[in-house]
């Protein structure tokens, strides 16, 4: 699956490792579905190969996200609902990572700034919510605060509006203003696309350093593991 | 004038006198006047700005509390009276879901739906009867107990919360509460002994909450140890919600936690602010509440700990209409918290309160 020499072993240690990453997100957080689709994501992204196979790895954690979600016990409408929204969360984390190795310096910091990113973008009803209340936002920019936090999508897909939840609802005033989901399906295909998006930039990126002589030519830096 | 004829006369005054005594207005009559014109403003201000298919705000929730305004009002508005009224009706009726609830989104499925039924109920047309129970089981369905994996000695036992989790809460407790009042939902049903329960985790009193961070001043807490305005302080909000919920749930007046919140009530009587929450936020839904519960408990004046009376319908009325807008609206205009920014809302609940008021 992953380029680069990953072994049949190592997808396995994978596997294992993204299963107890579920099982504990969902032990320690909730019961909720939608935070196991997040643990899985979490997981994915944290565990991602150096130049992630992108469309394969994504589908591993659609398949992995779905089959544990069923398997904890949510109905299969719902178990393969995350699982897609999951897959194209996926999908783009992973693409953003190997655009974001192409571009940076370091590419070893690749998946830390796109785990941050990642993490402000999730928490952002959190910590943007306090000036969205205070300036009084209107409902358009309320719901695009809501709509940037991947979070809101898995909610959205597993119908529940954890913005009310008691944790996110003591944290955040954004759960007691007048807010929308975005559709859950137009934001997993806007996920995909994005993730097609950077998949092509960083094509173009390498193409051009290709054709660049000395070592702006040569291809980018693997992490040391 | 004869001896007998003076003899009758006095007679027919002290018969009268204790019977004219008695009947003492609750309110003052000219204020009376001031505040139904204050509603008929309100009313006014809605009709200005209903959407072409009836609704208000794209809300069924706010279309609902607004129908419920011109409804109880005291014009007697009637779905005879024209497509102001019909509209809405339609409006909340095409919102009605497979499951019973009323809604147009995920979201706030309890509020919706409770306040749906408190629309289609005071319609008092017949016809609405199967919707409105099918909404009555979709309320009673959100109770959390042990279909949903929950024990009686969890803390979130017999609450409702807003339907998008499993996260109960007072505040919609006492509006599922309302509308299963309102509607005359089964009183022997277990609904109301399971609400008692999270009711009774919801109050400042030791005696009947088995939490451990329960205090004793009486009042209510936004849920089980937790309250918006900063641990589990007691506020002026969840106290009026939870006195209606108590006597909704058909607890007796002179009950100890009845008497615990009206306590704790006389102790905070206040309309300058939502006493215990320290800033604007839900200052009119505090407005709202505050003129449900003391209709509810039905004394027309309450005597605070210091020893002052206050006529509350007088008092509520003249802060009604000292704040109200010259377009006839209402509007929080310090905090947008839980919607308060939106003048159909809040025109439409502050109409609502006034209603009450004057009846």
């Amino acid at each position: 699956m992953a380029s680069d020499g990953s072994t049949a072993s190592t997808r396995a240690l994978h596997a294992v490792v993204l299963l107890v990453c579920v099982l504990s997100g969902t032990a320690v957080w909730s019961e909720e579905p939608f935070f196991q689709a997040a643990a899985v994501a979490t997981a994915a992204l944290l565990l991602l190969p150096e130049r992630p196979p992108v469309l394969a790895w994504s589908a591993y954690a659609a398949l992995l996200a779905g089959a544990s979600i069923g398997l904890l016990g949510a109905p299969l409408p719902a178990a393969v609902s995350l699982g897609v929204g999951t897959g194209a969360l996926v999908l783009l984390l992973a693409a953003a990572a190997r655009l974001a190795e192409s571009l940076l310096p370091e590419p070893r910091l690749a998946i830390p700034c796109v785990a941050v990113v990642a993490g402000l973008l999730a928490m952002a009803p959190v910590w943007l919510g306090p000036a969205a209340e205070a300036f009084d936002w209107p409902a358009a920019a309320l719901d695009v605060l809501v709509a940037v936090s991947p979070l809101s999508t898995l909610a959205a897909l597993a119908e529940v509006d954890y913005l009310r939840g008691a944790w996110f609802y003591a944290h955040t005033p954004v759960g007691s203003l007048r807010y929308g989901y975005a559709g859950p399906w137009t934001m997993s295909v806007g996920y995909a696309l994005c993730g097609a998006l950077c998949l092509a930039v960083d094509r173009v990126v390498l193409r051009s350093r290709a054709a660049q002589p000395g070592d702006r030519g040569k291809p980018p830096r693997r992490r040391v593991t | 004038m004869s001896r007998l004829t003076a003899l009758a006369f006095a007679l027919v005054i002290v018969v009268a006198a204790p019977a004219r005594g008695s009947e003492e207005p609750k309110m003052d009559p000219a204020l009376r006047s001031k505040a139904k014109r204050a509603i008929d403003g309100g009313l006014h201000y809605l009709r200005g700005t209903q959407a072409e298919n009836g609704s208000w705000s794209d809300s069924v929730g706010i279309t609902a509390i607004a129908l419920r305004a011109y409804l109880e009002s005291h014009r007697g508005y009637s779905e005879v009276d024209g497509a102001f009224i019909s509209r809405p009706l339609s409006f909340i009726l095409a919102h009605v879901n497979p499951d019973g609830s009323i809604g147009e989104t995920n979201q706030n499925r309890n509020y919706n739906t409770a306040v749906s039924i408190v629309a289609l109920q005071a319609t008092g047309n017949p016809e609405y009867k199967r919707v409105v129970e099918r909404a009555q089981r979709f309320l009673a369905g959100l109770q959390v107990d042990e279909g949903e994996g929950y024990d009686r000695s969890h803390a979130y036992y017999g609450g409702i919360g807003y339907g998008g989790d499993e996260r109960p809460d007072l505040s919609n407790q006492y509006m599922a509460i309302e509308a299963l009042r309102a509607s005359s939902f089964d009183p022997d049903s277990e609904v109301w002994e399971r609400a008692l329960l999270f009711l009774s985790r919801c109050q400042n009193r030791s005696e009947s909450n088995d939490q451990e961070w329960a205090g004793n001043d009486g009042g209510f807490t936004y849920m089980p140890g937790y309250s918006p305005h900063g641990g589990t302080t007691s506020y002026g909000g969840m106290t009026h919600a939870g006195l209606i919920s108590l006597l909704f749930a058909g607890v007796d007046k002179n009950d100890p936690r009845v008497r615990a919140a009206y306590d704790w009530i006389r102790a905070n009587y206040t309309l300058e602010e939502n006493p215990g929450s320290g800033n604007a936020q839900g200052q009119y839904y505090y407005y709202t509440v505050f003129a449900k519960s003391m209709a509810a408990y039905d004394e027309a004046v309450v005597v605070s700990t210091e020893g002052v009376e206050h006529n509350w319908r007088n008092e509520f009325a003249e802060k009604m209409l000292s704040l109200q807008n010259e377009d006839g609206s209402w509007v929080n205009p310090d905090s947008s918290r839980w919607w308060e920014g939106d003048k159909n809302l809040i025109t439409a609940r502050i109409a609502v309160a006034l209603n009450l008021t004057v009846r």
